[in-house]
């Protein structure tokens, strides 16, 4: 075993090859059948020879002793029917006496499978937008097709139906389409002859929106702090007359002539924005604009104004029954305000100094002297309801 | 009286037994949880956690002009990790029958061929270990929408087959076009297809080194030298301590010092874990910079030990190697001082542990990227013995072996040896000095200064180039060096030139005197 090895050492540093391969190299079709047949010296016939296969994702070896001048491997199922290269280094005593590769071809009469990987699948009209269909051949291994085998993309879009060969590259072949002017749909896929991939459905939105009017609705002008005040947009479209995408979010700012701001979001629904918000409970006037961040802004500012909605009430000191009574509070038609309708009270004197809520009762809040704890003395008691101030001097006399 | 101390006695020993009973369990309770399975191998880790077990070369080429989109750096990042998993996973399922790995970085199309392939292993009782060494990755095409990339690599691989016995090993050049898609967030792989080669041009480096070797000798400048080497640590913060703390002051003492001596190298160790193995430490690139600097101001050459302490033999761990030699390599290869690669010392030490093929294997595996790194400077392996030097011969520049037995055996050797064309390097010899009343192997400054003069008188009559152990007599050894035991340990701390006292020792004049002996 040592001469032959030193000898295969010496005929290898000398250039003699004492196995050479007998059958066939180049390119196979994969998943014909395929055998690596090797013509061996003389001097190593008994000879263990193990063969190994590789072609990265399989390495599979094989072993078999030599049992005359040739020896002959079958390549399993697993390396004949994927495609690539596949290497076979033949071993004899741990050193390779031969490597050689074959090519194994996709089986391109048998196409089985067209694959295909389409994105993105949400365009913006008229601004270059693509989307990129990639498709691959596969065999009936699952192995892609050359770049020689060219995939159709096609493209059916605003009844129109475009078919354009693809570009190919190793493993696949792939095309950009890009979106119409017009918002809508499309459908893509990819076709090698008669066999067609997965369609994608690819939607083209509108592009930038356009500076849009707001207007408002409210059924009258008090500031009841109880009515809806319902803030919308026109009909948002782009330059294309297109109507913008829903869910475009539409920021409504209102500034209140107390100084304050208010922000509300709304979400468009075909175009149009809504947004609504209680009217005030005291006299104020807003000012109301609207936009699309960074993209669009409303064309008008609203003026809202808010009238009082309370008319004058009185106070009075039962001083028999020993209470103070704030009201009757009514509304601007004369009606009672709603039960619940906060009153700020305020009670000032010597050493006191006492603020509380009470809510309205059938138009009016009672407050009996011994609920408010005073101790003999005079006292100031303000009441304030929807932004209306009333006040009374009065009496504790025990 | 007599009585009371024997109780003392008897009490105090009885207290000791127990203490030492009570730490013996709980040392081999602490074991018991601190050792097993590696992490790596218990859990499916994801790609980021991989890359502490699997750190492979990539290197990444200008892509042709992608039609879809550029590819953003932090894909790349994703991709790469995700993609080299794949690869991990696949020698897992090959190696071990284990499979669950390829669910992440496989699509089911692909992985469907794998899990076959697991199947036909088992059933044919082979198993394909290895891992990728290098990846050279071209991006061909990402697809506009962000979730299908194809690329092309040229992988180079190791893969060591078992079946019915019979072991082969090669390594595998290879390229490939690759498509992924990104699915729940992992690139995994369609289809990759194995291409003719395209005979890539390789690079070539740009170091030089001053130094060559003809017939047997060094050379430098067209003048034959023989190397003097002592092998160094600081007198007080030997092996691992040198690098922890780090004084260059000291080091540039020390090296005068040797100089002072007669030697004209120096043999420095870089341990494999306090240099932060597969990702090392800058500040230690940084101090064998220095280190390195001063040794040229002294016209030193240094030889330097590149994995000390190491134990990463098994193939799926080659990488983590090669990222230690490429980074040390690529950041000290230009410096003048630089004489040799010395892979890692004693490995025939780790022969029956972890197998002689599992360490010649990846001894021949670090060599090959040493040279790739660094193809101008010598390569060589410090074997212990000199009978096993004869290993892997072939592919070092020069041969190294250490030798503490009786000099008449390395005469033997040296009149038997067949090498031929390549110097012979004797990089580690001495005798201890360390003597006590109970050592039996007690010896003196007087046995050490007549042992080396013995070695020495050989080393001259073989013209062979040599390299003492060491400089200092050292207070403290590690116990991962010699042991734990006291008549392995102590004798391990006097093998110096000088003394702990910074006295110097028989044995120095005689180095001086072969040092410096003009011949």
């Amino acid at each position: 075993m040592i001469y032959i090895s030193l000898l295969l050492l010496s005929c290898l540093a000398a250039g003699q090859n004492l196995v050479e391969l007998e059958s066939r190299a180049g390119k196979y079709v994969a998943g014909a059948p395929t055998e690596l047949r090797y013509c061996i010296d003389q001097q190593l016939v008994n000879g263990a020879f193990s063969l190994m296969l590789d072609n990265g994702t399989a390495r599979i070896q094989m072993n078999q002793v030599a049992r005359g001048t040739q020896i002959t491997f079958k390549l399993p199922h697993a390396l004949v029917q994927k495609s690539g290269v596949l290497t076979a280094r033949l071993f004899y005593n741990s050193t390779i006496v031969h490597q050689s590769s074959l090519e194994i071809m996709p089986d391109v009469d048998n196409a089985t499978r067209v694959e295909s990987y389409c994105g993105p699948k949400h365009l913006v009209v008229n601004r270059g937008d693509y989307t990129m269909i990639v498709s691959t051949v596969l065999d009936e291994f699952g192995n892609p097709f050359p770049k020689e085998e060219t995939v159709t993309a096609g493209y059916h879009s605003m009844n129109r139906i475009i078919e354009k060969p693809m570009r190919m590259r190793p493993l696949f072949g792939y095309q950009r389409l890009y979106a119409p002017d017009r918002k809508g749909f499309g459908n893509v896929i990819g076709k090698y002859g008669e066999l067609v991939g997965k369609a994608f459905r690819v939607d083209y939105y509108a592009v930038d929106p356009l500076d849009f009017s707001i207007a408002y609705e409210r059924q009258h002008p008090f500031a009841d702090g109880e009515q809806l005040v319902i803030f919308k947009t026109e009909t948002i479209r782009d330059a294309s007359d297109n109507i913008i995408g829903n869910g475009t979010i539409v920021k409504f700012l209102i500034n209140n002539s107390d100084g304050t701001t208010a922000e509300l979001y709304a979400q468009t629904l075909d175009g149009i924005a809504t947004a609504v918000r209680y009217a005030p409970e005291k006299a104020e006037s807003w000012k109301v604009t609207a936009g699309i961040a960074n993209y669009a802004d409303s064309r008008n500012t609203l003026e809202i104004a808010f009238e009082e909605s309370v008319a004058d009430f009185s106070i009075s000191h039962l001083t028999t029954a020993r209470k103070v009574l704030i009201g009757p509070i009514t509304g601007y038609m004369g009606q009672w305000m709603k039960n619940g309708t906060v009153v700020k009270i305020e009670v000032t004197g010597p050493d006191t100094h006492l603020l509380f809520k009470k809510p309205l009762q059938d138009g009016e809040v009672m407050l009996k002297e011994q609920q408010l704890r005073l101790a003999k003395g005079k006292y100031l008691l303000k009441a304030t309801v929807a932004g209306i101030t009333k006040s009374i001097n009065i009496t504790i006399n025990d | 009286m007599i009585k009371k101390l024997a109780h003392g006695i008897f009490v105090n020993f009885s207290i000791l037994l127990v203490l030492a009973v009570i730490s013996y369990g709980f040392s081999r309770v602490y074991a018991y949880f601190n050792t097993g399975a590696e992490k790596k191998d218990i859990l499916l880790l994801d790609s980021e956690q991989l890359g502490t077990y699997y750190m492979p070369k990539i290197s990444w080429v200008a892509g042709q002009t992608t039609e879809g989109r550029t590819l953003e750096e932090a894909t790349k990042t994703k991709l790469e990790s995700d993609y080299l998993s794949s690869y991990y996973y696949q020698y897992q399922a090959s190696g071990n029958g284990l499979t669950r790995g390829l669910k992440d970085y496989y699509t089911e199309h692909s992985r469907e061929a794998l899990i076959k392939l697991a199947g036909y292993y088992e059933s044919n009782e082979q198993k394909v270990i290895g891992t990728t060494i290098a990846h050279t990755i071209e991006p061909q095409f990402y697809s506009a929408d962000g979730t299908l990339i194809v690329i092309s690599d040229e992988v180079i691989s190791y893969n060591e087959s078992v079946s019915q016995g019979q072991r082969i090993s090669y390594y595998d050049t290879a390229a490939y076009d690759v498509m992924l898609l990104l699915e729940d967030n992992y690139w995994r792989i369609r289809h990759r297809e194995r291409k003719p080669p395209e005979n890539p041009q390789k690079e070539q480096s740009e170091v030089t080194s001053k130094y060559y070797i003809t017939g047997g000798k060094f050379y430098e400048a067209d003048e034959a030298f023989q190397l003097k080497c002592i092998n160094y640590y600081p007198k007080k913060s030997p092996w691992t301590e040198m690098w922890k703390n780090f004084n260059i002051n000291t080091i540039d003492k020390d090296f005068r010092k040797l100089k002072s001596i007669g030697f004209n190298a120096v043999r420095v160790f870089v341990p494999f874990e306090t240099f932060g193995k597969g990702s090392v430490d800058p500040q230690q690139l940084s101090n064998l910079n220095q280190l390195l600097s001063v040794a040229d101001k002294l016209q030193l050459k240094v030889v330097v030990t590149l994995f000390d302490f190491f134990l990463g033999y098994e193939v799926t761990e080659w990488t983590i190697s090669d990222r230690h030699a490429e980074q040390i390599i690529t950041a000290v290869s230009s410096h003048p001082s630089l004489f040799a690669w010395d892979v890692k010392n004693e490995p025939d030490l780790d022969f029956e542990s972890f197998g002689k093929h599992e360490v010649t294997s990846w001894l021949n595996f670090i060599i090959r990227r040493i040279k790739t790194y660094d193809p101008a400077h010598f390569v060589t392996i410090g074997w212990s013995q000199p009978e096993v030097s004869v290993e892997l011969s072939a592919i070092q520049d020069f041969v190294s072996f250490h030798f503490y037995r009786d000099p008449a055996e390395l005469t033997e050797f040296l009149e038997n040896n067949e090498y031929t064309g390549k110097p012979l390097f004797l990089g580690e010899t001495g005798m201890h000095s360390y003597s006590r009343w109970w050592f039996p192997f007690s010896k003196d400054e007087e046995d050490q200064a007549a042992y080396v003069n013995q070695i020495l008188s050989i080393v001259d009559d073989y013209q062979l180039n040599y390299g003492l152990w060491t400089l200092y007599d050292f207070k403290n050894v590690p116990a991962d060096v010699a042991g734990r035991v006291p008549w392995k340990r102590n004798p391990q701390k006097h093998y110096g030139l000088i003394n702990r006292k910074g006295q110097n020792k028989k044995i120095y004049d005689i180095i001086l005197k072969f040092n410096c002996d003009e011949k």
